[in-house]
């Protein structure tokens, strides 16, 4: 057969490969057993693990942005140590390292190599900042790909438009995982977003699982409260809160690309012998959906989360740049740096060439540039990162079988480059304030 | 008639439309680096790095237009 009848019959064995291995599983197999395809749970702040760990003196809440953060510190020490006793203490008569010290070599000279046609003879100055942000980039937003980031956590309650998860107890099991009944599930309110009554019944009924934000704000005092039932919600039989859960003691599940409804495994909240357990869902959907809250509203919120999806550091790194390349630009020029900004000889020059004040109109344009570039270095990091989380757990929620692994491998080479591209403008705009403009032509005398 | 939620939903798809231009943008950068590098192959080296600094920033903006989108979801 000719060349277009075969390419015609490779679309249709195509589309009918995709139709069998993307459709079928995700909505119509795999939502008898309880996990269809489902929305995951976003959140765009850093979730809070445990709120005023110090409430005397800080009020401080850890993230799980902090625990992230604590974990890159401490493998940066650790590879810093590593290599630090392998290029000083056991062999300083080597020149040539090997092995770790020799990755580490190569890393560190790749970006001095780039750095220094920028910046020239301040590299020394320079490069120690730039080193550290593009390693500590490189360290955080490769370790966000290792499995359980994002993924393994403690339960608690959905907060108001979470999207949140009943709780499937299997007879005679140990664990329990989230349920859901239907592919996309909107009638049965699983996999829908909860509002105000289903956090507040959830609240009620397993007090040890209300979110750690809200504990914190009401500690603090700054908690809102939204009206809640004026009733408990009713369900059957009479439960015992013995068996309320403790956050945090969940054993470690499989990577974020199984199966969606395959949570962590918890200790179930409720026993209720008078239930057939195969179809235990907490409280009967009918009463959840008539009644005041649905208080089996549940959602996982991870124990670590890729650092820089924290808006945090993206631009604490941005202000220590921005505010750094204003003293290297002085440390370079002298105070006639900020020339640049306010253009004083080109004000003097008014007599002499009056189209100076144009000059003296485009400083004043460069502060709105220094600020614009605060926000840019800012929302590219940050934005590079958290979307392309968003996207791969929303494919791993769409179909977590081969569907998500193109585009973690993306995810392994946008934190990588937008590291590296953080490093380099960090030379970039270094080099720019250090040569400094020579836009004016009265240069003729002795400028040096 | 349609709710609050729907209409940030709903500004959300229409601030991506500010996607198009540095795509076009980029598109345009690495027309001109691939023609330069066919011009020079020896010059490939500074040619991409320089193509690379030029789609950082660029997609900036487009990023821009992300945050916006992702403001109008999760905050408004």
């Amino acid at each position: 057969m000719n060349t277009s009848l075969r390419g015609l019959l490779y679309l249709v064995i195509g589309i009918a490969v995709i139709a069998l291995v993307c459709v079928w599983p995700a909505f119509f197999l795999l939502p008898q057993v309880g996990a269809g395809v489902a929305l995951p749970v976003i959140v765009l702040p850093a979730e809070v693990l445990q709120g005023n760990l110090l409430p005397s003196f800080f009020g401080y809440d850890v993230t799980n942005t902090f625990t992230s953060m604590i974990l890159v510190d401490i493998i940066l020490l650790v590879i810093g140590f590593v290599v630090y006793r392998a290029t000083r203490v056991s062999a300083p008569d080597r020149f040539v390292p090997r092995g770790f010290t020799n990755f580490m070599e190569l890393v560190t000279e790749f970006l001095y190599n780039q750095g220094r046609p920028l910046v020239g003879e301040n590299t020394r100055k320079v490069f120690p900042v730039a080193g550290t942000i593009f390693l500590m980039l490189l360290v955080a937003n490769l370790v966000k790909l290792v499995p359980g980031f994002e993924s393994v956590g403690q339960l608690a309650c959905a907060e108001p438009n979470q999207t949140y998860y009943n709780i499937h107890k299997p007879y005679g099991s140990g664990g329990a995982y989230f349920y859901l009944n239907n592919a996309l599930d909107i009638s049965d309110r699983s996999g829908t977003r909860a509002n105000e009554d289903d956090t507040h019944a959830c609240e009620e009924k397993y007090p040890r699982l209300t979110p750690p934000i809200v504990l914190a704000k009401q500690a603090r005092g700054t908690y809102t409260e939204t009206k809640g039932p004026e009733e408990n919600t009713e369900s059957e039989g009479d439960h015992s809160e013995e068996g309320t859960p403790e956050s945090g003691e969940q054993p470690a599940d499989a990577t974020g690309e199984a199966n969606p409804a395959e949570g962590e495994t918890a200790p179930d909240p409720t026993q209720s012998s008078s239930i057939n357990p195969m179809s235990y869902r907490g409280v009967d959907s009918t009463v959840a959906k008539a009644e005041t809250g649905n208080p089996e509203a549940f959602v996982v919120i991870p124990w670590f989360r890729a650092y820089a999806t924290d808006l945090n550091l993206p631009l604490a790194l941005s202000l220590i740049v921005v505010v750094m390349v204003q003293f290297w630009g002085v440390s370079a020029l002298g105070p006639s740096y900020f020339f640049k900004f306010i253009n004083l000889p080109a004000l003097g020059n008014l007599g002499k060439k009056p189209l100076g004040a144009i000059d003296f109109i485009v400083g004043l344009i460069e502060i709105v540039s220094e600020l614009s570039r605060l926000v840019s270095l800012t929302f590219r990091l940050f934005g590079n990162i958290f979307a392309g989380g968003i996207l791969v757990i929303v494919l791993s929620f769409l179909m977590g079988f081969l569907l998500p692994v193109p585009f973690y491998l993306l995810e392994v080479f946008v934190g990588a480059v937008q590291a590296y591209v953080f490093a380099l403008l960090t030379f970039i705009y270094a080099g720019q304030a250090m040569t400094g403009h020579h836009g004016d032509d009265d240069h003729a005398e002795a400028h040096h | 008639m349609i709710s609050d939620k729907g209409m940030a939903f709903i500004a959300a798809g229409l601030a991506m439309f500010g996607a198009f231009g540095p795509g076009i943008g980029i598109g345009l950068m690495v027309n001109g680096a691939m023609q330069a590098i066919g011009r020079n192959p020896d010059a490939a080296g500074a040619v991409q790095t320089n193509m690379i600094l030029g789609i950082v920033f660029t997609e900036a903006i487009a990023i821009y237009a992300l945050v916006v989108a992702l403001i109008m979801v999760f905050v408004a």
